[in-house]
């Protein structure tokens, strides 16, 4: 382990990497602190700027664009209350109040502060359990594999916001389309109505198309709000010692942000939600708590930050994406001709340790960043939203092409931004069907050659012990809901 | 365990009545909201979704079989049909009314449906015309259509757009442009 951190080590100080790293920092911040852009639409529109990197400054800037953006989301939160990001709604509850009476600057101090100190513990944390997980899943078989994608899609399912029977269809819809193109275990045509389908639907314009243009199309309708003015632009200081009375609250949201990251589709926004409620429960003045409160503050940043590397662990370690955002990471991966899962910690050890060394690399620089410009990263949200439409759905077409040279993306990427938008309205958000498009190759090829090596009994695959494990806990955790309203009732 | 009440942040920021004019937009543009009610809504898009389901288990079924447990059309008639079966429960849910969510609004519907066009016409316009000609056209108008109204910002949106091309997809990236 000590070798491949030496080895990632050089490999990240170079001046290529150092400089992608800053433009990821960057590029995270404006998303992150712009409300309506999240960072998988960041990641999403920025992937096509990667083609011509090599793989460990494209990785580093994306998983830089990831951290940044839930760095940067409390920032409108506190100031404005509008929170960039949606995890960092939660951090509104109490920034906003404390913003209101004077105390901005002590606000964004905390939000940063924790903010650093949570990806700093769940940076530690992924370092330790990514190996670890990886290592275990060596010894996974197809029907392991199977049950694996049965289990994160289920939780997907469950955990996305709104109703879970729409977040179950969107799952469906995005399995359903994968399969157009050639069959993997025979490599028979399926679906092909035209050639240029042939190779299936291009991942990339389509991801586009649903985090990003059809969001354009919700700007569009939004146009003509106008955003609150701010009333304070203070400068924070980097003051550690103001965290201090808080650090049993950083370990504790921490800790909570990690786990809750590893689960697929649970994400920052459950995170920062769970740790802000056990906060309250545990402080002695909870009443306090949406008032301005500033440990209200502390869990919610601590949580939503470190959430990032607990997405991150099963996307390294198992090719299981965390969260929307590690699902749009695949996508970049996959370009680079990277496989994230067990394999990659054998095969390019590179990619998963620059990934930790440029995690801890930029962290001092993000806190830096976010402390010292939140002038500057404020008014970004003053930026008229109809602009940044038309910046981005400029952006995502130029990206769409740039996918393959061919305007074929592009139209594709119009599709699925008009159908991620119809689809939206009805409460089916883009994050299953992406997840779907990702695992749904996994699921159909694991499963078949699972079926295969068990000469076609289904009774053998399910009584492997992991799988049985595995796809009991799907089960489980499908049918929860149902017995918990059973139970309300 | 979800947060319902979270799902529409980082997408709506907090704003004021539409009363002043924001920098580069006009917001005299009052347009009457077009709403539907939720449970129509939802019986449309599930019912598309539905049939698309039909489809795939339609052309499954026409694949060739074999002996074995899982065909080429196994995977996508077993997810086709589970797409058709959930949209219709959502679909009997919607009509008996339960889950019920109001009416979906749509604000600027026209602007929407001509951005919607705009947007769609794009790629075959590159296809046929070349990207920077149309994007000199397309960045104006689609920026109109948004909402700037001031000609220094279209002109300024358009300029980076088109350095972005140029400077960072053709010259730095090397990816030609049509």
């Amino acid at each position: 382990m000590i070798e491949h951190f030496i080895h990632a080590a050089g490999l990240v100080f170079t001046f290529k990497v150092l400089i992608a790293l800053i433009c990821g920092i960057l590029v995270g911040y404006f998303v992150g602190a712009m409300p309506g852009l999240t960072s998988s639409i960041g990641m999403a529109l920025l992937i096509p700027f990667t083609f011509g990197l090599d793989a460990i400054p494209a990785i580093v800037m994306l998983v830089s664009i990831y951290m940044a953006s839930d760095y940067a989301g409390g920032i409108p939160a506190i100031l404005v209350n509008a929170p960039g990001q949606p995890a960092s709604a939660v951090t509104a509850f109490d920034g906003f109040p404390m913003s209101q009476r004077g105390e901005s600057g002590r606000a964004l101090n905390l939000s940063i502060m924790a903010s650093g100190a949570g990806a700093l513990i769940s940076g530690l944390l992924l370092v330790i359990s990514a190996q670890l997980m990886a290592s275990a899943a060596l010894a996974f078989g197809p029907a392991e594999y199977f049950a694996l994608a049965v289990l994160g899609l289920s939780l997907i399912g469950v955990l996305s916001a709104g109703s879970t029977l729409k977040a179950v269809i969107g799952l469906m819809f995005g399995l359903t389309v994968v399969t157009i193109g050639i069959d993997p275990i025979r490599g028979s045509e399926r679906f092909v109505v035209h050639y240029l389908l042939i190779d299936g639907l291009p991942f990339l314009p389509a991801l586009i198309g649903l985090f990003a243009l059809s969001e354009v199309f919700v700007m569009l309708e939004t146009a003509n709000q106008k955003i609150m003015p701010i009333k304070h632009t203070p400068s924070a200081s980097a003051s550690l010692r103001a965290l201090l009375p808080y650090r049993t609250t950083v370990l504790r949201s921490s800790l909570i942000g990690y786990f809750v990251g590893v689960i697929p589709g649970a994400g920052a926004s459950i995170a920062s939600l769970i740790s802000y409620g056990v906060a309250k429960n545990l402080s002695p003045t909870r009443d306090s708590f949406g008032k301005g409160n500033p440990e209200g503050i502390v869990a919610s940043e601590a949580a939503n930050n470190a959430s990032v590397s607990g997405a991150l662990a099963p996307l390294l370690s198992l090719g299981i994406p965390g969260s929307a955002s590690a699902a749009v990471l695949i996508g970049g991966l996959t370009i680079q001709g990277l496989q994230p899962g067990p394999l990659l910690f054998t095969n390019n050890p590179e990619i998963p340790y620059s990934i930790f060394v440029g995690l801890f690399v930029g962290l001092p620089i993000m806190v830096a960043v976010g402390l010292f410009g939140a002038r500057l990263w404020v008014q970004i949200t003053r930026i008229p939203r109809p602009v940044t439409a038309t910046v981005v759905a400029s952006i995502c077409m130029l990206g769409a092409y740039a996918a393959a040279n061919d305007t074929f993306e592009m139209m594709v990427t119009a599709g699925f931004g008009v159908i991620g938008y119809l689809l939206r309205r009805c409460d089916i958000h883009p994050a299953p069907i992406v997840l779907a498009l990702v695992l749904g190759d996994m699921l159909e090829a694991s499963l078949r050659r699972a079926m295969i090596t068990a000469n076609d009994s289904v009774l053998s695959v399910l009584s492997q012990p992991i799988t049985a494990v595995l796809v009991g806990l799907a089960v489980l955790v499908l049918i929860s809901p149902m017995l918990g309203r059973r139970r309300a009732v | 365990m979800a947060a319902p009440h979270l799902k529409n942040a980082g997408e709506e920021p907090a704003s004021l009545p539409t009363e002043s004019t924001a920098e580069g937009t006009v917001p005299e543009m009052h347009e009457s909201e077009i709403e539907v009610p939720a449970a129509l809504y939802d019986v449309v898009i599930c019912g598309v979704l539905a049939a698309l389901g039909l489809w795939f288990v339609f052309y499954a079924l026409r694949m060739p079989t074999s002996d074995a447990a899982f065909d080429p059309g196994t995977f996508p008639m077993i997810a086709g049909g589970l797409l058709v079966v959930l949209s219709g429960l959502q679909i009997a849910l919607a009509l008996a009314g339960k889950g019920a969510r109001g009416v979906v609004g749509f604000q600027r519907p026209l602007w929407l449906a001509i951005g919607m066009v705009l947007v769609m016409v794009f790629p075959f316009a590159v296809g046929a015309f070349g990207y920077y000609l149309v994007t000199v056209i397309w960045v104006p108008v689609f920026g109109w259509v948004a909402g700037v109204r001031r000609p220094l910002s279209l002109l300024a949106t358009t300029a980076i757009v088109l350095l972005l091309a140029k400077g960072v997809f053709e010259m730095l990236l090397g990816t030609p442009l049509p």
